[in-house]
């Protein structure tokens, strides 16, 4: 149930963000299209929860329906959302995530991480320019998206901690 | 017998296996989508055009209201521009019947008429890494095939490169990976347009210009026709910046592109392949 619903959000999340370049036409130029994507399979590895192997699955899934969206080589986003989930999956429960702030300072680290490895896995001319607009977008939305998945999880598996946090018991970033 | 936290590991890297072949077999060919990525793309365009819809009519509402700001200063400089406008027209086009009679004349082959399909732009690029955009062909589902050029009532848009269904991704003309021969009308000079890595801004730049060639900021830039798809004289864009180097042989010149591909909503697909795949198909035999 709980892969269905993410998964669901996750199909949701790329095919707005292929919408965004209309929504804030004015503005795009400084600030770019969330990656929505990314921050659920990011959210899903700092959760910690199911085996590694369903997480790698569930981000490759995600990764490769993003190649066909957004006209990327096939594999390259698969791999990096890949990488990204078990990055952040190495991340539960050793980093605090209890402020906002600290959720959009994850949210842009990873940012980064998935540019790099863009900038790795399909060489060209790029340039670290490319960076600023991506990670000033995953500072404003990762936390959002990190609370909202948080209640979603909260509601369709309550018996269990969403974001198990080893030093961030009883913290409250709702 | 392997402990389970061996196996997962195992399973994970054959898993991270799988998409390092995908991208062999996509830098083998590039333009082919096997049946579950045409079905893929097939389902979730409709629902990519659906969203896009929605957000096109938000952001338009908003667009509109913002830029009602301004709008009595803009409509006297357009009157001016119009009248402006209109006396160049009427010049242009004694020059273009004068140029049509001298080539009567010389018995020159005048331009031929590409025939093209009209397409709307479903889905926006979303990525400085991969400047793509998705259309939708209203017709002529079929004809569309990858190389083909896309261009729009302000210039050249970029090429097509992948297609499933009534369904083509389009490689725009502002991204690194897209080259196309352009030429300055003004002095003649030549050069390969590339589109540059930058922030979200769309901008391109002219390489291989030879440094004995005078260009200048505000020159215009068209295609030549030359190596390629694109017929000749598609509007390009204005040169911004032009750098120089004490060294080599070659000067740069950086360019805004004529289109806004922020705001891009109908284009037209001309139905031109490259020269390459022209040779490359099978000949028809008489």
């Amino acid at each position: 149930m709980r892969g269905v619903v993410f998964g669901l959000i996750a199909y949701g999340s790329l095919l707005w963000e292929s919408a965004w370049g209309w929504l804030f036409r004015d503005v795009r130029a400084f600030f770019a299209a969330p990656e929505l994507g990314l921050l659920v399979v990011v959210y899903l590895g700092l959760c910690g929860r199911g085996s590694p192997i369903a997480l790698t699955a569930t981000a490759l899934a995600v990764g490769y329906l993003r190649d066909l969206l957004v006209g990327s080589p096939r594999g390259v986003e698969a791999l990096a959302f890949a990488l990204c989930a078990l990055a952040a999956r190495l991340l539960h429960g050793r980093v605090f995530l209890d402020r906002w702030g600290q959720l959009a300072i994850v949210g842009a680290l990873f940012a980064t991480l998935h540019a790099f490895l863009l900038m790795l896995l399909a060489p060209g001319d790029s340039s670290m320019r490319m960076l600023v607009p991506l990670v000033l977008s995953a500072l404003c939305f990762a936390p959002i998206v990190f609370v909202f998945l948080r209640r979603v999880d909260d509601r369709i598996a309550p018996e269990q901690r969403s974001l198990h946090l080893e030093r961030d018991v009883g913290a409250r970033w709702r | 017998m392997l402990s389970r936290r061996a196996r997962e590991i195992v399973v994970v890297a054959a898993l991270l296996a799988l998409p390092i072949l995908f991208l062999r077999a996509n830098l083998k060919s590039p333009t082919d989508l096997n049946f579950f990525d045409r079905f893929l793309v097939r389902v979730s365009a409709p629902l990519q055009s659906l969203c896009g819809g929605i957000a096109r009519s938000v952001g338009g509402a908003f667009g509109r209201y913002v830029h009602l700001v301004g709008v009595e200063a803009q409509r006297e400089k357009l009157v001016e521009d119009n009248a402006r406008l209109r006396a160049e027209l009427a010049e242009a086009k004694h020059t273009a019947e004068r140029e049509a009679q001298l080539e009567r004349l010389l018995g020159l082959k005048t331009h031929e008429k590409v025939p093209s399909v009209t397409a709307r732009v479903i889905g926006a690029e979303t990525s400085p890494f991969f400047r793509v955009m998705r259309l939708r062909v209203d017709r002529g589902e079929g004809e569309v095939k990858p190389g083909m050029p896309v261009v729009s009532a302000d210039g050249v848009v970029g090429r097509i490169q992948r297609v499933a269904g009534s369904f083509s991704d389009v490689l725009l003309a502002v991204d690194p990976k897209c080259a196309i021969d352009v030429v300055v009308p003004r002095t003649g000079a030549r050069g390969i347009l590339h589109g540059v890595a930058s922030d979200n801004k769309y901008r391109a730049r002219i390489e291989y210009l030879s440094k004995k060639d005078e260009v200048a900021v505000g020159d215009e830039v068209v295609t030549s026709g030359i190596g390629g798809p694109f017929p000749r004289d598609l509007p390009i864009g204005k040169i911004v910046s032009v750098g120089k180097s004490e060294v080599g042989l070659y000067q740069e010149a950086e360019l805004e592109p004529a289109v806004d591909y922020g705001r891009l909503e109908n284009v037209l697909v001309l139905l031109a392949l490259p020269p390459e795949s022209i040779a490359a198909q099978p000949a028809v035999k008489k």
